[in-house]
């Protein structure tokens, strides 16, 4: 093992990595014994946790995009390489993706001083089986198509690894009514929700068609807008 | 939805501020109860406001709809009606006179009024959010004895570092795309370690995976002097500045 230091009171109980794990809570009791203990470890693991209380006050969302940029994204106004950026950062920020989820709610309730109830949402059914969450595919296996329903659409859902990182997941959706699509589909956009932030939004074309490319394996919950309702379909497991 | 009555805007430029005050708040009264009404009162305030920039219509605009702004900024920290002159002072600021003619009615100018609130409120929610993190790390340091008061932080350390170039210095000093992540993720996004675990559950086995690399990373720059001196926080050899 190797030692934390040379007056540590006894070196061989603890390695250097127990140390971090100490200031965050994850060391074993062993680890929290023998720095209650001892002075030396006590100190350095002082020194640790006051190196991350800086680090967190001067970094604190400093690579976030400012509010007017969020805004913009929502409103399909940066230009490609921006919105890419943007798009990118959402998919691992929890708190940009809250704000975003927060301005998506604001949006449905409109331009009144009301909360508009007409706005319904309708849970989709899914109707094929569910993958389990451990379960990893087959290496070159994808997963089978997930199908959803309401009283009116089938949503199917696929997905293939993404090109560009096969530990991630293309995810890949088509929204028909009766095997036509739906006439009002040109106002239709889809988000997909990670736990409570939405970590991505896109307007569905005009066959139906909608896709979220580069997707960390996990559940997501994904809502598709009309102006009137809304079809949310939860637990959407990829990969 | 609520729709407006095609109007007769030939009526509307004859009409004082006051007049068209009056008929823009029984627009707006209509429109909360989902009738159907006329919008051009209401819009030809606007305009008579922002291109031009006449100050009687102007307060005529805050007058009618601060109360509508005051519930689009919902619970933003910070005293309301602060907030609210900060929503009509970007409002004013960004609808010059020259382009008033980007927003052709009055739903354009009030969805652009709702952008300018939830610009505010998200930015007052996380100025409150910095600084509560600023007092929690104060209060950190000064029980870890590295502050005289819990005030001294502020003091002396927040008016000698510019923290995006700090940021920028540290991420340049991490290739591993792993290492990156966890700081990232512990630092600018203020995940606990057990929480990156179960958000990247394919690249951390527990929350103690990710304080092992959390600790390389600090072992890493507690060894490198010149990231470390505007922060003044002791090296590897101990001993507190």
């Amino acid at each position: 093992m190797e030692n934390v230091n040379h007056e540590c009171i006894n070196p061989t109980e603890i390695e250097e990595d127990d140390l971090m794990a100490y200031v965050d809570g994850t060391a074993d009791r062993a680890v929290v014994r023998h720095v209650r203990r001892c002075p030396a470890c006590a100190r350095q693991a002082g020194e640790l946790a006051a190196l991350q209380a800086v680090l967190r006050a001067q970094i604190y969302r400093c690579g976030c995009p400012p509010p007017e940029q969020l805004l913009a994204y929502r409103h399909g106004e940066l230009d490609g390489g921006k919105a890419l950026q943007v798009a990118q950062h959402l998919r691992q920020c929890p708190h940009c993706a809250h704000e975003m989820a927060l301005l998506a709610r604001q949006a449905r309730e409109g331009l009144g001083s009301r909360l508009r109830s007409a706005l319904r949402t309708i849970e989709a059914t899914l109707i094929t089986p569910q993958l389990q969450a451990q379960a990893v595919p087959l290496r070159g296996q994808t997963p089978p198509t997930q199908i959803f329903r309401t009283s009116k659409f089938d949503i199917l859902l696929s997905q293939h690894p993404a090109r560009a990182r096969p530990e991630q997941w293309d995810l890949s959706g088509l929204i028909h009514s009766g095997g036509r699509v739906p006439s009002t589909i040109d106002r239709v956009h889809a988000e997909l929700y990670r736990g409570k932030g939405l970590i991505a939004l896109t307007q569905v074309g005009k066959r139906g068609q909608f896709s979220f490319a580069a997707l960390d394996p996990g559940r997501y919950d994904l809502e598709l807008v009309w102006p009137e309702q809304i079809i949310r379909l939860a637990e959407v497991q990829v990969g | 939805m609520t729709k407006p009555i095609p109007s007769r805007p030939a009526d509307d430029p004859d009409l004082s501020v006051a007049q068209l005050a009056k008929r823009c708040a029984a627009a707006m009264s209509r429109f909360r109860r989902r009738q159907e009404y006329l919008p051009d009162a209401c819009y030809e305030l606007f305009r008579r406001a922002l291109e031009l920039q006449d100050q009687e219509a102007w307060q005529a605009i805050y007058t009618q709809y601060h109360r509508l702004v005051r519930h689009w900024l919902g619970d933003a920290p910070g005293d309301p009606d602060a907030l609210v002159n900060q929503v009509f002072g970007r409002f004013w600021q960004a609808l010059t006179p020259g382009r008033f003619a980007d927003f052709p009615s009055l739903d354009a100018l009030l969805e652009y009024l709702k952008r300018c609130a939830q610009t505010v409120a998200l930015r007052a929610e996380r100025q409150a959010e910095r600084q509560q993190i600023q007092e929690d790390v104060a209060r950190t340091l000064y029980e870890l004895g590295y502050l005289s008061t819990p005030s001294a932080w502020s003091e002396q350390v927040l008016e000698r570092i510019t923290g995006r170039c700090f940021y920028t210095q540290v991420m340049d000093c991490l290739t591993d795309p792993i290492e990156r992540l966890v700081f990232r993720a512990s630092f600018e996004w203020d995940m606990k370690p057990r929480t990156i675990a179960a958000h990247w559950p394919h690249l951390f086995t527990n929350g103690r995976h990710v304080s092992r690399v959390k600790g390389r990373i600090l072992r890493r720059l507690r060894r490198d002097r010149e990231l470390l001196n505007p922060l003044k926080i002791s090296n590897s050899d101990g001993g507190k500045s």
